[in-house]
Protein backbone atom coordinates (compact mmCIF):
# COMPACT_ATOMS: atom_id res chain seq x y z
CA UNK A 1 0.00 0.00 0.00
CA UNK A 2 2.67 2.43 1.04
CA UNK A 3 4.77 1.54 -1.97
CA UNK A 4 1.78 2.07 -4.21
CA UNK A 5 1.17 5.54 -2.84
CA UNK A 6 4.78 6.63 -3.18
CA UNK A 7 4.89 5.29 -6.74
CA UNK A 8 1.75 7.22 -7.51
CA UNK A 9 2.96 10.42 -6.02
CA UNK A 10 6.21 10.11 -7.92
CA UNK A 11 4.27 9.53 -11.15
CA UNK A 12 2.19 12.56 -10.23
CA UNK A 13 5.24 14.76 -10.02
CA UNK A 14 7.03 13.35 -13.06
CA UNK A 15 4.12 13.06 -15.46
CA UNK A 16 3.36 16.80 -15.76
CA UNK A 17 6.92 17.25 -17.04
CA UNK A 18 6.63 14.33 -19.46
CA UNK A 19 3.42 15.94 -20.66
CA UNK A 20 5.33 19.16 -21.34
CA UNK A 21 7.73 17.24 -23.57
CA UNK A 22 4.83 15.51 -25.35
CA UNK A 23 3.14 18.86 -25.90
CA UNK A 24 6.27 20.47 -27.29
CA UNK A 25 7.04 17.54 -29.60
CA UNK A 26 3.50 17.37 -30.98
CA UNK A 27 3.16 21.15 -31.15
CA UNK A 28 6.54 21.50 -32.82
CA UNK A 29 5.62 18.91 -35.46
CA UNK A 30 2.30 20.66 -36.19
CA UNK A 31 3.99 24.05 -36.46
CA UNK A 32 6.71 22.70 -38.76
CA UNK A 33 4.15 20.91 -40.94
CA UNK A 34 1.82 23.91 -41.10
CA UNK A 35 4.59 26.41 -41.76
CA UNK A 36 6.00 24.26 -44.56
CA UNK A 37 2.60 24.15 -46.27
CA UNK A 38 1.27 27.65 -45.75
CA UNK A 39 3.68 29.31 -48.18
CA UNK A 40 2.45 27.15 -51.05
CA UNK A 41 -1.20 26.22 -50.49
CA UNK A 42 -1.51 25.10 -54.13
CA UNK A 43 1.06 22.39 -53.41
CA UNK A 44 -1.01 21.41 -50.39
CA UNK A 45 -4.06 21.08 -52.66
CA UNK A 46 -2.05 18.89 -55.05
CA UNK A 47 -0.88 16.72 -52.16
CA UNK A 48 -4.47 16.25 -51.00
CA UNK A 49 -5.50 15.41 -54.56
CA UNK A 50 -2.67 12.90 -54.96
CA UNK A 51 -4.23 10.65 -52.32
CA UNK A 52 -7.43 10.39 -54.40
CA UNK A 53 -9.48 10.13 -51.23
CA UNK A 54 -11.11 13.55 -50.86
CA UNK A 55 -14.00 14.32 -53.25
CA UNK A 56 -12.99 16.78 -56.01
CA UNK A 57 -15.01 19.81 -54.83
CA UNK A 58 -13.46 19.58 -51.34
CA UNK A 59 -9.81 19.19 -52.39
CA UNK A 60 -9.17 22.91 -52.50
CA UNK A 61 -10.88 23.61 -49.17
CA UNK A 62 -8.99 20.81 -47.43
CA UNK A 63 -5.66 21.80 -49.01
CA UNK A 64 -6.01 25.40 -47.87
CA UNK A 65 -7.38 24.76 -44.39
CA UNK A 66 -5.02 21.95 -43.43
CA UNK A 67 -1.97 24.18 -42.78
CA UNK A 68 -4.15 26.60 -40.77
CA UNK A 69 -5.54 23.76 -38.66
CA UNK A 70 -2.04 22.43 -38.07
CA UNK A 71 -0.75 25.82 -36.96
CA UNK A 72 -3.74 26.31 -34.62
CA UNK A 73 -3.15 22.91 -33.00
CA UNK A 74 0.58 23.63 -32.80
CA UNK A 75 0.11 26.96 -31.03
CA UNK A 76 -2.47 25.55 -28.59
CA UNK A 77 -0.19 22.62 -27.74
CA UNK A 78 2.89 24.78 -27.23
CA UNK A 79 1.11 27.21 -24.90
CA UNK A 80 -0.89 24.37 -23.28
CA UNK A 81 -4.47 25.54 -23.62
CA UNK A 82 -7.55 23.27 -23.64
CA UNK A 83 -5.10 20.43 -23.58
CA UNK A 84 -7.39 17.41 -23.56
CA UNK A 85 -9.50 18.76 -26.41
CA UNK A 86 -6.42 19.66 -28.46
CA UNK A 87 -4.79 16.30 -27.74
CA UNK A 88 -7.92 14.51 -28.95
CA UNK A 89 -8.07 16.65 -32.11
CA UNK A 90 -4.39 15.90 -32.69
CA UNK A 91 -4.99 12.16 -32.31
CA UNK A 92 -7.95 12.25 -34.71
CA UNK A 93 -5.99 14.15 -37.37
CA UNK A 94 -2.97 11.84 -37.03
CA UNK A 95 -5.22 8.79 -37.31
CA UNK A 96 -6.71 10.26 -40.51
CA UNK A 97 -3.20 10.78 -41.92
CA UNK A 98 -2.20 7.22 -41.07
CA UNK A 99 -5.30 5.86 -42.81
CA UNK A 100 -4.63 8.09 -45.84
CA UNK A 101 -1.00 7.00 -46.20
CA UNK A 102 -1.86 3.35 -45.66
CA UNK A 103 -4.62 3.61 -48.28
CA UNK A 104 -2.22 5.19 -50.79
CA UNK A 105 0.30 2.44 -50.09
CA UNK A 106 -2.30 -0.32 -50.38
CA UNK A 107 -3.54 1.00 -53.71
CA UNK A 108 0.00 1.22 -55.05
CA UNK A 109 -0.04 4.99 -55.58
CA UNK A 110 3.40 6.42 -56.27
CA UNK A 111 3.25 9.54 -54.13
CA UNK A 112 5.03 11.22 -51.26
CA UNK A 113 3.00 12.11 -48.23
CA UNK A 114 3.27 15.89 -48.52
CA UNK A 115 3.31 15.96 -44.73
CA UNK A 116 5.85 18.76 -44.62
CA UNK A 117 5.02 20.62 -47.80
CA UNK A 118 5.47 19.50 -51.36
CA UNK A 119 2.66 18.59 -53.69
CA UNK A 120 2.75 14.83 -53.22
CA UNK A 121 5.06 14.42 -56.21
CA UNK A 122 7.24 11.40 -55.68
CA UNK A 123 10.83 12.63 -55.76
CA UNK A 124 12.70 9.65 -54.41
CA UNK A 125 12.60 6.32 -56.16
CA UNK A 126 11.62 4.24 -53.14
CA UNK A 127 8.12 5.37 -52.21
CA UNK A 128 7.48 2.24 -50.13
CA UNK A 129 10.25 3.18 -47.70
CA UNK A 130 8.67 6.63 -47.55
CA UNK A 131 5.25 5.19 -46.65
CA UNK A 132 6.77 2.95 -43.98
CA UNK A 133 8.66 5.80 -42.32
CA UNK A 134 5.70 8.21 -42.50
CA UNK A 135 3.38 5.69 -40.86
CA UNK A 136 5.93 4.80 -38.16
CA UNK A 137 6.39 8.48 -37.33
CA UNK A 138 2.67 9.20 -37.25
CA UNK A 139 1.97 6.16 -35.06
CA UNK A 140 4.61 7.36 -32.59
CA UNK A 141 3.03 10.81 -32.52
CA UNK A 142 -0.43 9.26 -32.14
CA UNK A 143 0.72 7.38 -29.02
CA UNK A 144 2.00 10.66 -27.54
CA UNK A 145 -1.28 12.40 -28.37
CA UNK A 146 -3.33 9.64 -26.75
CA UNK A 147 -1.20 9.76 -23.60
CA UNK A 148 -1.72 13.50 -23.45
CA UNK A 149 -5.47 13.09 -23.98
CA UNK A 150 -5.56 10.52 -21.19
CA UNK A 151 -3.64 12.67 -18.69
CA UNK A 152 -3.45 16.28 -19.89
CA UNK A 153 -2.04 17.57 -16.60
CA UNK A 154 1.02 19.48 -17.58
CA UNK A 155 3.47 22.02 -16.24
CA UNK A 156 4.26 25.31 -17.95
CA UNK A 157 0.83 25.58 -19.49
CA UNK A 158 -1.85 28.22 -19.82
CA UNK A 159 -4.28 25.64 -18.45
CA UNK A 160 -2.07 25.54 -15.35
CA UNK A 161 -2.32 29.33 -15.02
CA UNK A 162 -6.08 29.22 -15.34
CA UNK A 163 -6.40 26.49 -12.68
CA UNK A 164 -3.59 27.40 -10.31
CA UNK A 165 -4.95 25.34 -7.38
CA UNK A 166 -6.02 22.24 -9.17
CA UNK A 167 -4.45 19.24 -10.69
CA UNK A 168 -7.35 18.98 -13.05
CA UNK A 169 -6.71 20.75 -16.29
CA UNK A 170 -9.71 20.03 -18.40
CA UNK A 171 -13.24 21.19 -18.28
CA UNK A 172 -14.51 17.65 -17.85
CA UNK A 173 -12.29 17.08 -14.85
CA UNK A 174 -13.43 20.28 -13.23
CA UNK A 175 -17.11 19.52 -13.64
CA UNK A 176 -16.51 16.00 -12.35
CA UNK A 177 -14.81 17.37 -9.29
CA UNK A 178 -17.69 19.69 -8.61
CA UNK A 179 -20.13 16.80 -8.64
CA UNK A 180 -18.05 14.38 -6.59
CA UNK A 181 -17.48 15.35 -3.00
CA UNK A 182 -15.09 12.49 -2.47
CA UNK A 183 -12.89 13.53 -5.37
CA UNK A 184 -13.20 17.12 -4.36
CA UNK A 185 -11.86 16.23 -0.94
CA UNK A 186 -9.04 14.27 -2.51
CA UNK A 187 -8.04 17.20 -4.63
CA UNK A 188 -8.12 19.54 -1.70
CA UNK A 189 -5.60 17.28 -0.04
CA UNK A 190 -3.47 17.58 -3.12
CA UNK A 191 -3.90 21.34 -3.05
CA UNK A 192 -2.60 21.46 0.47
CA UNK A 193 0.38 19.36 -0.51
CA UNK A 194 1.11 21.71 -3.38
CA UNK A 195 1.05 24.60 -0.97
CA UNK A 196 3.49 22.78 1.26
CA UNK A 197 5.73 22.19 -1.73
CA UNK A 198 5.67 25.87 -2.48
CA UNK B 1 -26.26 17.24 21.03
CA UNK B 2 -27.97 20.24 19.59
CA UNK B 3 -24.66 21.98 19.25
CA UNK B 4 -23.24 19.10 17.26
CA UNK B 5 -26.27 19.10 14.99
CA UNK B 6 -25.82 22.78 14.36
CA UNK B 7 -22.16 22.26 13.60
CA UNK B 8 -23.00 19.50 11.13
CA UNK B 9 -25.58 21.67 9.50
CA UNK B 10 -23.17 24.53 9.21
CA UNK B 11 -20.54 22.27 7.78
CA UNK B 12 -22.85 20.84 5.13
CA UNK B 13 -24.01 24.33 4.23
CA UNK B 14 -20.40 25.32 3.88
CA UNK B 15 -19.78 22.30 1.74
CA UNK B 16 -22.70 23.22 -0.50
CA UNK B 17 -21.51 26.79 -0.86
CA UNK B 18 -18.07 25.59 -1.72
CA UNK B 19 -19.47 23.30 -4.38
CA UNK B 20 -21.53 26.11 -5.87
CA UNK B 21 -18.53 28.36 -5.85
CA UNK B 22 -16.53 25.69 -7.66
CA UNK B 23 -19.25 25.20 -10.21
CA UNK B 24 -19.39 28.92 -10.93
CA UNK B 25 -15.63 29.01 -11.13
CA UNK B 26 -15.53 26.14 -13.59
CA UNK B 27 -18.13 27.87 -15.75
CA UNK B 28 -16.01 31.01 -15.74
CA UNK B 29 -12.88 29.06 -16.61
CA UNK B 30 -14.67 27.27 -19.39
CA UNK B 31 -15.69 30.60 -20.88
CA UNK B 32 -12.17 31.96 -20.51
CA UNK B 33 -10.63 28.92 -22.21
CA UNK B 34 -13.21 29.07 -24.99
CA UNK B 35 -12.61 32.77 -25.53
CA UNK B 36 -8.82 32.43 -25.69
CA UNK B 37 -9.03 29.45 -28.06
CA UNK B 38 -11.45 31.35 -30.29
CA UNK B 39 -9.19 34.43 -30.29
CA UNK B 40 -6.12 32.36 -31.24
CA UNK B 41 -7.99 30.56 -34.03
CA UNK B 42 -9.35 33.85 -35.42
CA UNK B 43 -5.88 35.42 -35.42
CA UNK B 44 -4.25 32.44 -37.15
CA UNK B 45 -6.98 32.01 -39.75
CA UNK B 46 -6.99 35.76 -40.44
CA UNK B 47 -3.22 35.86 -40.86
CA UNK B 48 -3.41 32.77 -43.06
CA UNK B 49 -6.04 34.37 -45.26
CA UNK B 50 -3.77 37.41 -45.69
CA UNK B 51 -0.84 35.15 -46.64
CA UNK B 52 -3.03 33.30 -49.14
CA UNK B 53 -4.36 36.54 -50.61
CA UNK B 54 -0.82 37.85 -51.12
CA UNK B 55 0.07 34.85 -53.26
CA UNK B 56 -0.30 35.03 -57.02
CA UNK B 57 -2.10 31.79 -57.70
CA UNK B 58 -3.46 31.05 -61.15
CA UNK B 59 -5.00 33.30 -63.75
CA UNK B 60 -3.55 35.52 -66.41
CA UNK B 61 -3.76 34.67 -70.05
CA UNK B 62 -1.81 31.78 -71.54
CA UNK B 63 -0.43 32.21 -75.07
CA UNK B 64 -3.30 31.44 -77.47
CA UNK B 65 -1.36 28.79 -79.31
CA UNK B 66 -0.91 26.68 -76.18
CA UNK B 67 -3.23 23.69 -75.93
CA UNK B 68 -6.12 23.72 -73.48
CA UNK B 69 -3.95 21.59 -71.16
CA UNK B 70 -1.20 24.21 -71.23
CA UNK B 71 0.94 22.28 -73.68
CA UNK B 72 3.40 23.59 -76.25
CA UNK B 73 3.14 21.65 -79.50
CA UNK B 74 6.49 20.67 -80.96
CA UNK B 75 5.66 19.03 -84.28
CA UNK B 76 6.72 19.01 -87.92
CA UNK B 77 4.00 21.58 -88.50
CA UNK B 78 4.90 23.88 -85.66
CA UNK B 79 8.60 23.98 -86.61
CA UNK B 80 7.98 24.00 -90.36
CA UNK B 81 9.87 20.79 -91.07
CA UNK B 82 10.10 19.70 -94.72
CA UNK B 83 11.58 16.25 -94.02
CA UNK B 84 8.26 14.61 -93.22
CA UNK B 85 7.49 11.07 -94.25
CA UNK B 86 4.50 11.03 -96.60
CA UNK B 87 1.25 9.44 -95.45
CA UNK B 88 2.14 9.14 -91.79
CA UNK B 89 -0.17 10.41 -89.09
CA UNK B 90 2.04 11.60 -86.20
CA UNK B 91 1.61 9.84 -82.86
CA UNK B 92 0.67 12.28 -80.11
CA UNK B 93 3.14 12.24 -77.22
CA UNK B 94 2.79 14.35 -74.05
CA UNK B 95 5.70 15.17 -71.75
CA UNK B 96 4.92 16.61 -68.34
CA UNK B 97 8.21 18.09 -67.23
CA UNK B 98 9.69 20.11 -64.41
CA UNK B 99 12.97 21.75 -65.33
CA UNK B 100 14.66 21.04 -61.99
CA UNK B 101 13.63 17.38 -61.94
CA UNK B 102 16.70 15.13 -62.32
CA UNK B 103 14.61 12.24 -63.68
CA UNK B 104 13.31 14.57 -66.40
CA UNK B 105 16.88 15.37 -67.38
CA UNK B 106 17.87 11.69 -67.31
CA UNK B 107 14.90 10.85 -69.53
CA UNK B 108 15.58 13.78 -71.84
CA UNK B 109 19.25 12.75 -72.18
CA UNK B 110 18.07 9.36 -73.40
CA UNK B 111 15.26 10.31 -75.74
CA UNK B 112 16.26 13.83 -76.88
CA UNK B 113 17.80 12.89 -80.23
CA UNK B 114 15.13 10.35 -81.07
CA UNK B 115 12.35 12.83 -80.28
CA UNK B 116 13.92 15.57 -82.37
CA UNK B 117 14.39 13.26 -85.38
CA UNK B 118 10.92 11.75 -85.25
CA UNK B 119 9.29 15.13 -84.86
CA UNK B 120 11.11 16.39 -87.96
CA UNK B 121 9.98 13.30 -89.88
CA UNK B 122 6.44 13.78 -88.69
CA UNK B 123 6.31 10.41 -86.96
CA UNK B 124 5.49 11.92 -83.58
CA UNK B 125 4.11 15.23 -82.44
CA UNK B 126 5.13 16.22 -78.94
CA UNK B 127 3.16 18.32 -76.51
CA UNK B 128 5.42 19.67 -73.76
CA UNK B 129 3.57 20.60 -70.62
CA UNK B 130 6.03 22.47 -68.38
CA UNK B 131 4.82 22.41 -64.78
CA UNK B 132 6.19 23.36 -61.37
CA UNK B 133 5.83 20.45 -58.97
CA UNK B 134 9.21 21.00 -57.36
CA UNK B 135 9.36 24.62 -56.23
CA UNK B 136 10.44 23.22 -52.86
CA UNK B 137 13.54 21.74 -54.50
CA UNK B 138 15.16 25.17 -54.92
CA UNK B 139 15.29 28.17 -52.66
CA UNK B 140 13.99 30.50 -55.39
CA UNK B 141 11.05 28.62 -56.93
CA UNK B 142 13.27 27.74 -59.87
CA UNK B 143 10.68 25.29 -61.25
CA UNK B 144 8.12 28.06 -61.66
CA UNK B 145 10.63 30.60 -62.99
CA UNK B 146 12.10 28.19 -65.55
CA UNK B 147 8.65 27.09 -66.74
CA UNK B 148 7.62 30.74 -67.03
CA UNK B 149 10.76 31.52 -69.04
CA UNK B 150 10.06 28.60 -71.37
CA UNK B 151 6.55 29.90 -72.04
CA UNK B 152 8.00 33.40 -72.59
CA UNK B 153 10.36 32.00 -75.24
CA UNK B 154 7.54 30.07 -76.90
CA UNK B 155 5.22 33.07 -76.86
CA UNK B 156 7.76 35.43 -78.40
CA UNK B 157 9.59 33.16 -80.82
CA UNK B 158 7.72 29.87 -81.31
CA UNK B 159 8.10 26.13 -80.88
CA UNK B 160 11.57 25.71 -82.38
CA UNK B 161 13.11 28.31 -80.07
CA UNK B 162 11.20 26.83 -77.14
CA UNK B 163 12.68 23.44 -77.89
CA UNK B 164 16.20 24.80 -78.11
CA UNK B 165 15.69 26.63 -74.81
CA UNK B 166 14.31 23.44 -73.28
CA UNK B 167 17.53 21.60 -74.27
CA UNK B 168 19.69 24.40 -72.86
CA UNK B 169 17.73 24.33 -69.58
CA UNK B 170 18.43 20.62 -69.15
CA UNK B 171 22.08 21.00 -70.15
CA UNK B 172 22.44 23.56 -67.35
CA UNK B 173 20.09 21.99 -64.84
CA UNK B 174 20.80 23.23 -61.30
CA UNK B 175 20.94 20.61 -58.57
CA UNK B 176 18.04 20.07 -56.19
CA UNK B 177 18.37 22.08 -53.02
CA UNK B 178 20.32 24.86 -54.71
CA UNK B 179 19.16 28.39 -55.50
CA UNK B 180 18.68 27.49 -59.15
CA UNK B 181 19.66 29.77 -62.00
CA UNK B 182 18.83 33.45 -61.66
CA UNK B 183 16.60 35.38 -64.04
CA UNK B 184 19.47 37.04 -65.90
CA UNK B 185 21.02 33.64 -66.61
CA UNK B 186 17.65 32.39 -67.84
CA UNK B 187 17.45 35.43 -70.08
CA UNK B 188 20.94 34.81 -71.50
CA UNK B 189 20.00 31.21 -72.21
CA UNK B 190 16.78 32.34 -73.89
CA UNK B 191 18.76 34.66 -76.15
CA UNK B 192 21.12 31.80 -76.91
CA UNK B 193 18.05 29.82 -78.03
CA UNK B 194 17.19 32.65 -80.40
CA UNK B 195 14.38 34.22 -78.42
CA UNK B 196 13.59 37.88 -79.01
CA UNK B 197 12.97 40.31 -76.24
CA UNK B 198 11.94 38.05 -73.38
CA UNK B 199 13.79 39.80 -70.56
CA UNK B 200 10.80 41.64 -69.10
CA UNK B 201 8.62 38.54 -69.50
CA UNK B 202 11.19 36.54 -67.50
CA UNK B 203 11.84 39.24 -64.92
CA UNK B 204 8.16 39.99 -64.30
CA UNK B 205 7.11 36.34 -64.58
CA UNK B 206 4.38 37.28 -67.04
CA UNK B 207 3.18 33.69 -67.26
CA UNK B 208 3.37 32.73 -63.58
CA UNK B 209 -0.42 32.42 -63.53
CA UNK B 210 -0.25 30.10 -66.53
CA UNK B 211 2.42 27.96 -64.84
CA UNK B 212 0.28 27.74 -61.75
CA UNK B 213 -2.80 26.79 -63.81
CA UNK B 214 -0.77 24.25 -65.78
CA UNK B 215 0.51 22.67 -62.57
CA UNK B 216 -2.99 22.50 -61.16
CA UNK B 217 -4.33 21.00 -64.40
CA UNK B 218 -1.63 18.32 -64.32
CA UNK B 219 -2.55 17.40 -60.76
CA UNK B 220 -6.23 17.23 -61.76
CA UNK B 221 -5.19 14.77 -64.48
CA UNK B 222 -3.73 12.58 -61.71
CA UNK B 223 -0.15 13.38 -62.66
CA UNK B 224 1.85 13.02 -59.44
CA UNK B 225 5.41 12.93 -60.70
CA UNK B 226 7.66 14.18 -63.44
CA UNK B 227 8.42 13.05 -66.02
CA UNK B 228 5.00 11.68 -66.84
CA UNK B 229 4.73 10.66 -70.47
CA UNK B 230 1.54 9.95 -72.38
CA UNK B 231 1.74 8.16 -75.73
CA UNK B 232 -1.51 8.40 -77.67
CA UNK B 233 -3.24 9.32 -74.42
CA UNK B 234 -1.90 6.34 -72.45
CA UNK B 235 0.62 6.74 -69.64
CA UNK B 236 3.99 5.30 -70.60
CA UNK B 237 5.08 2.72 -68.00
CA UNK B 238 8.64 1.59 -67.52
CA UNK B 239 9.15 -2.05 -68.45
CA UNK B 240 11.56 -2.28 -65.55
CA UNK B 241 9.07 -1.82 -62.74
CA UNK B 242 6.98 0.48 -60.65
CA UNK B 243 9.37 3.17 -59.62
CA UNK B 244 11.62 3.26 -62.67
CA UNK B 245 11.72 6.04 -65.23
CA UNK B 246 10.67 4.86 -68.71
CA UNK B 247 13.59 4.35 -71.08
CA UNK B 248 14.10 5.16 -74.76
CA UNK B 249 13.09 1.57 -75.61
CA UNK B 250 9.85 1.95 -73.67
CA UNK B 251 9.05 5.11 -75.61
CA UNK B 252 9.97 3.69 -79.03
CA UNK B 253 7.93 0.55 -78.40
CA UNK B 254 4.88 2.56 -77.36
CA UNK B 255 5.21 4.89 -80.37
CA UNK B 256 5.51 1.97 -82.79
CA UNK B 257 2.47 0.26 -81.26
CA UNK B 258 0.42 3.46 -81.48
CA UNK B 259 1.47 4.19 -85.05
CA UNK B 260 0.69 0.62 -86.14
CA UNK B 261 -2.77 1.06 -84.61
CA UNK B 262 -3.42 4.34 -86.39
CA UNK B 263 -2.05 2.94 -89.69
CA UNK B 264 -4.54 0.06 -89.36
CA UNK B 265 -7.51 2.25 -88.66
CA UNK B 266 -7.88 4.17 -91.99
CA UNK B 267 -7.73 0.96 -94.09
CA UNK B 268 -10.53 -0.53 -92.05
CA UNK B 269 -12.99 2.34 -92.41
CA UNK B 270 -13.06 2.76 -96.24
CA UNK B 271 -13.95 -0.92 -96.51
CA UNK B 272 -16.94 -0.37 -94.30
CA UNK B 273 -18.31 2.58 -96.25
Amino acid sequence: MAVDVSWRSRADTVWPWVAVVARLVLGGVWLAAGAAKIGDPEASVRAVRAYQLVPDPLERAVGYSLPLLEICLGVLLVIGLAQRLVAIATAVLLAAFIVGIAAAWARGLQIECGCFGGGGAAVGSDVTAGYRWDIARDVGLLVLALLLAWRPTSRLSVDGLLYPNRRATTLEDVSELANEPFNAAAYHVVDERREEDA
Amino acid sequence: MSNRKKRDERRSRGEQMRRERERAESRRTRLTVGAIVAAIVVIIVGAGALVFASQGGGGGEAPHSMTSDFGIVYSADSIGSTDTVAGVEPVHVVFYEDFICPACKAFEDQVGTYVQDQVKRGVISVEYRPIAFLDDASTTDYSSRAANAAICVYNSTGAAAFHKFHDILYANQPSEGSAGLDDSTLNQMAEQAGADDVQSCIDNQDFSGTVSDATDAASQNNVVQTPTILVDGKELEAAEGDNAIPTLQDLVKAVLAASAKSAGAPTASPDAS
